[in-house]
């Protein structure tokens, strides 16, 4: 299966490659401008770009496609559940499963946790599907834009005091920050810190979020703008390479989408806890 | 391009959409999705329950089978046993019967043949007495016609 689909990467990345260069020969200006956000969709190379409506950039369209998409697969099978599920029906509940099982329960547990299962469900699902419509060539990847990445950074951070506060009440939130057993000088300096690492530590979350997809973004680019810089036939060279490049964006994304779920449990479940 | 350039619209625009996602997801697709996975949790524990059941029935059932079986066969071992011995036991009483019946037969015959010889020799003395009468009525000339002589002969006769 896989051998069938990996020779259909090649002339999808060439493909990239040349509207790459038939818009400019400014080479960084040209990498940027394919992460980065504006009003018009390049989805047909040579073809004139596509105006979105209402304003609307591509990322805030990446984004409500994702959501659409997700609603759209997820609203269809939920109501045609069976008692025996097909494979797509399957693919869609394990994705909730997983969250529920191996990043939910695990981390808070199962009767902690279950509130926050519909939560940690909607996070991975928007990254993950964010981040794999951004590796759809001519789509970009919203979550290489730091705005977005940093809106749910902070979306984190505030549940991680607003259930803290709620759960175990603002005394007892900023006295876990204090190390016991600590002289005063020290124990307010490690307060301090600790306090630095509940905003550090959320921010964190988006950072590499951003960092990760935005890097092999710009890694598969570089090696396909290489052909246009160095030679033509630097693309036997290139192409691969990318090839490889995105097969490993495919992991990353998968990843960071689950690193971001499991650290940001792991963040509002220590916030919540003695 | 500003790689950190500031765009709260589409920060307040993730916030949006996510949270409109997390609504519809956790309102009305992930419960749904969470209580179909326990209907069919329970379907698929209630089946494997129901097929323990069975199973252990089917167990049973082979179980009391296999007793049945066992007692029957043994049953038809005694009955075969018994049929045996009483075929043995007929088969024998028979024989004796007929041996006894034979010996009988043969015992009758012995003696009915020895009375007819008996018989046959009484006729026989008798008539050699009659003979021997006549025989001397023809020598002496007078008939030995009273019952004292034929006595006397048939005597006589026995004692040859």
């Amino acid at each position: 299966m896989i051998k069938r689909k990996i020779p259909g990467i090649f002339p999808l990345l060439i493909f990239t490659g040349q509207s790459l260069f038939a818009e400019e020969n400014d080479v960084s200006g040209t990498l940027f401008h394919h992460v980065s956000n504006g009003t018009e969709l390049d989805l047909f190379p040579y073809l004139p770009p596509i105006t979105l409506p209402f304003g609307m950039t591509v990322h805030q369209f990446m984004l409500v496609l994702s959501v659409l998409l997700i609603l759209v697969l997820y609203g269809f099978f939920s109501k045609k559940e069976k008692m025996k599920p097909k494979k797509l029906q399957l693919a869609l509940e394990s994705v909730i499963l997983f969250v529920r099982d191996d990043i939910v329960y695990s981390v808070m547990g199962k009767e902690k946790g279950r509130p926050w299962v519909p939560f940690y469900s909607a996070m991975f699902l928007f990254l993950i599907t964010v981040n794999f419509l951004g590796l759809i060539p001519a789509f970009k990847t919203a979550t290489g834009n730091i705005n977005v990445t940093m809106s749910l950074a902070i979306l984190i951070l505030i549940l991680t005091f607003v259930v803290g506060f709620k759960e175990i009440g603002a005394k007892a939130f900023f006295k876990n920050l204090y190390p016991s057993d600590t002289p005063f000088g020290i124990g307010i300096f490690v307060a301090l810190l600790e306090f630095l690492s509940v905003f550090t530590k959320s921010l964190i979350l988006g950072l590499r979020l951003f960092a990760n997809m935005f890097a092999g973004h710009m890694a598969i680019l570089s090696f396909l703008v290489l052909i246009f810089i160095i030679s033509p036939f630097f693309g036997f060279v290139a192409v691969p390479f990318a090839a490889f490049t995105y097969l490993l964006e495919v992991l990353i994304a998968f990843l960071q989408a689950f690193v971001f779920t499991l650290l940001s449990c792991i963040f509002i479940s220590m916030a919540s806890s003695h | 391009m500003d790689l950190f350039k500031l765009e709260p619209g589409l920060a307040i625009w993730t916030w949006i959409t996510f949270g409109i996602l997390f609504f519809l997801l956790a309102k009305y697709v992930i419960p749904m999705i969470l209580k179909n996975l326990q209907d069919r949790e329970e379907y698929i524990s209630s089946s494997v329950d129901r097929t323990a059941q069975v199973e252990a029935r089917l167990k049973e059932i082979e179980g009391e089978r296999s007793e049945i079986l066992k007692k029957a066969e043994s049953e038809a071992d005694a009955l075969l046993l018994e049929t045996r011995k009483n075929g043995e036991e007929l088969k024998k009483s028979l024989a004796d019967q007929a041996r006894k019946e034979a010996a009988a037969i043969l015992e009758q015959a012995r003696e009915q043949a020895s009375r007819e010889r008996q018989a046959m020799l009484e006729q026989l003395q008798d008539d050699l007495a009659d003979f021997v009468c006549e025989a001397s009525e023809k020598v002496v000339g007078f008939a030995f016609t009273g019952d004292r002589e034929k006595e006397f002969t048939r005597d006589l006769v026995r004692e040859l």
